[in-house]
């Protein structure tokens, strides 16, 4: 049965803060060995969400499965089968890292012993080391190694690469995949659109309390952009520029242009020709701005 | 050491526990010292009794002072022990879980498959545990003390004068545990307990003397605790009976009010 139904099968999820709104009518469902992005801008519900699903936040309405067992009924046994890195991590600073990953293993009922030792080298931890004296960055691979040290069957992530540098970030995306390939469920919430489209398979993209759409990640990324600033010697003359069907927002001014990126970059080279190209600069948009071009104001409102 | 909450717990308050015991022992014999000269001194029986009833009331059953009995009972068991061990007893208690609201660690915890009443047990059960360890290095001390300056005094009683302290200690801590989940705030469930143990301290204290107090002093946890003089007359033991009542009830309020809490980032 657990092998077919949804991992995570959430209902009309509402909740209130009083007056303010929380979520409103979350629905979405996320498959067995799927991973699943959870994407909306700071404050949209992505962590109230989360906090519900972990019994943190009682719901106001609605309902909440995870591997075919209701929230309300059974959360030790799904928090058993759960992994999860907080948005706001804070640790044990008292601890050392070995001390505190021991701890939460025992916790969990689990003895991390020697995946935790290889995760511990995979992220460079030391684990000898005081988590008082750790960077942020530090931190937050100790937390991520918290989540997956047991081998959960479901690892819920909050914004987990905060503090992350390029390089661990990297590892940290390719740990996702080995997890995924292992059948392990993943929910990774994001305020970052090129982060979901890099490792997750579909997307529920939350806006204003409300699930604006879930999509699969291919349409994601037909949807994505990239702001391009060009900067050429001479003034760039746009009706000597051929148009192009994955560039939009086109902007001139003197010698710079200013366009939206849809794919890849060559045919726009191509399509400058003859001009010299002194700088070019690559902005990912803001997750608002995406919003607003593509699902726009009027579907969550 | 750190299989689970309450050993975690424990193992936090080890440096806490060493010197709260060493305090007490320190304090203990040296009160004992300081007992012959108190106990040989007619001068300050004299000035006591020039004093107004309600501040005599204050000192506690000063008249007895010249006896160990009557001594130890004012000090330490009056005044040093109940507050010191408040304060022990009170910031643990409302660290239990607005501590780990604060440094923002009750998240992962909860994220673990422990239930919140399993979190509250733990703690509070390590928390009494290292309250239980102060007390009996308190006793110690205490004995000890007698032993070196030769005080007769029954350590039966003393023992249940530190059993009634103990539990005083406990019935603060479970209230503490409650503020605290109430507020998630340390600073503010502080000055909740600190308010009402002041406020209880002077109404059990100033009852005696002032009529209107004597009903008021039944909320008091100090009127169980010091009320019937447990190291002059022994243990009153429907006062331990209410002193347990205390701390069992603010403990499953608690547990009550944490499951039904909603818990923020």
């Amino acid at each position: 049965m657990e092998m077919t139904s949804p991992v995570i099968r959430i209902e009309n999820l509402s909740k209130y803060y009083g007056r303010h709104r929380g979520v409103e009518e979350v629905s979405f469902e996320v498959d067995r060995g799927e991973i699943f992005g959870y994407l909306g801008p700071n404050g949209a519900g992505k962590t109230t969400t989360i906090r519900i699903m972990l019994g943190f936040l009682h719901s106001y309405g609605g309902d909440v499965n995870i591997f075919d067992r209701n929230i309300k009924k059974d959360l030790l046994t799904i928090l058993s089968r759960t992994g999860y890195l907080p948005g706001e991590l804070s640790l044990y600073g008292n601890l050392k890292v070995a001390e505190f990953l021991e701890y939460f293993s025992k916790l969990n009922n689990r003895n991390g012993g020697k995946l935790i030792k290889d995760l511990l080298e995979r992220f460079g931890c030391e684990p000898d080391k005081k988590i008082s004296s750790l960077s942020t960055g530090n931190k937050q691979k100790v937390g991520i190694i918290q989540a997956v040290m047991n081998d959960p069957d479901l690892v819920i992530l909050d914004e987990p690469t905060r503090g992350l540098d390029p390089l661990m970030r990297q590892e940290f995306y390719a740990l996702l995949r080995e997890l995924k390939n292992k059948g392990r469920t993943i929910l990774l919430s994001s305020h970052v659109l090129t982060e979901v489209e890099k490792v997750c398979d579909s997307a529920a993209i939350i806006r204003e309390g409300k699930i604006v759409a879930v999509e699969d990640i291919h349409s994601l990324k037909i949807k994505s952009y990239k702001i391009l600033e060009i900067k050429c010697r001479e003034t760039l003359d746009r009706k000597k520029i051929k148009p192009l069907k994955n560039i939009t927002g086109l902007e001139f001014t003197g010698n710079m242009m200013k366009c939206h990126l849809h794919g890849d970059i060559d045919p726009l080279l191509k399509a400058l020709g003859k001009n010299y190209i002194t700088d070019i600069e690559s902005f990912s948009p803001g997750l608002e701005d995406v919003f607003i071009k593509f699902y726009g104001k009027k579907n969550v409102e | 050491m750190l299989n689970n909450i309450f050993l975690k717990t424990l193992r936090d308050q080890l440096v806490s526990i060493f010197w709260w015991s060493a305090g007490f022992i320190f304090i203990s014999i040296y009160l004992s010292y300081f007992f012959p000269y108190m106990s040989e001194n007619t001068a300050i029986f004299k000035m006591v009794d020039s004093l107004p009833p309600v501040i005599k009331n204050l000192l506690g059953d000063i008249e007895f002072v010249s006896t160990p009995a009557g001594f130890f009972n004012l000090q330490p068991f009056s005044y040093f022990a109940p507050i010191l061990i408040l304060f022990y007893s009170v910031s643990r208690g409302v660290g239990v879980i607005a501590g780990e609201v604060e440094d923002g660690t009750l998240d992962l915890l909860l994220s673990k498959p422990i239930s919140r009443s399993g979190v509250i047990f733990q703690k509070v059960l390590s928390i009494s545990l290292a309250l239980a360890i102060i007390h009996l290095f308190f006793l110690s001390g205490m004995v000890l003390g007698l032993i070196l300056f030769k005080i007769d005094l029954s350590i039966i009683r003393l023992t249940e004068a530190i059993v009634a302290l103990y539990m005083l200690s406990l019935s603060f801590l479970t209230i503490s545990v409650t503020a605290g989940i109430i507020f998630l705030n340390k600073r503010k469930a502080v000055g909740l307990v600190s308010g009402y143990a002041l406020i209880s301290f002077l109404v059990n204290a100033y009852a005696p003397a002032v009529n209107s107090f004597q009903i008021a002093r039944i909320f008091s946890p100090f009127y169980y605790n010091s009320g019937s003089a447990p190291i002059l007359n022994g243990l009153d033991l429907s006062h331990l009976v209410i002193q347990v009542f205390i701390a069992v009830f603010f403990f499953m309020v608690s547990i009550l009010i944490f499951k039904k809490r909603d818990l923020y980032c």
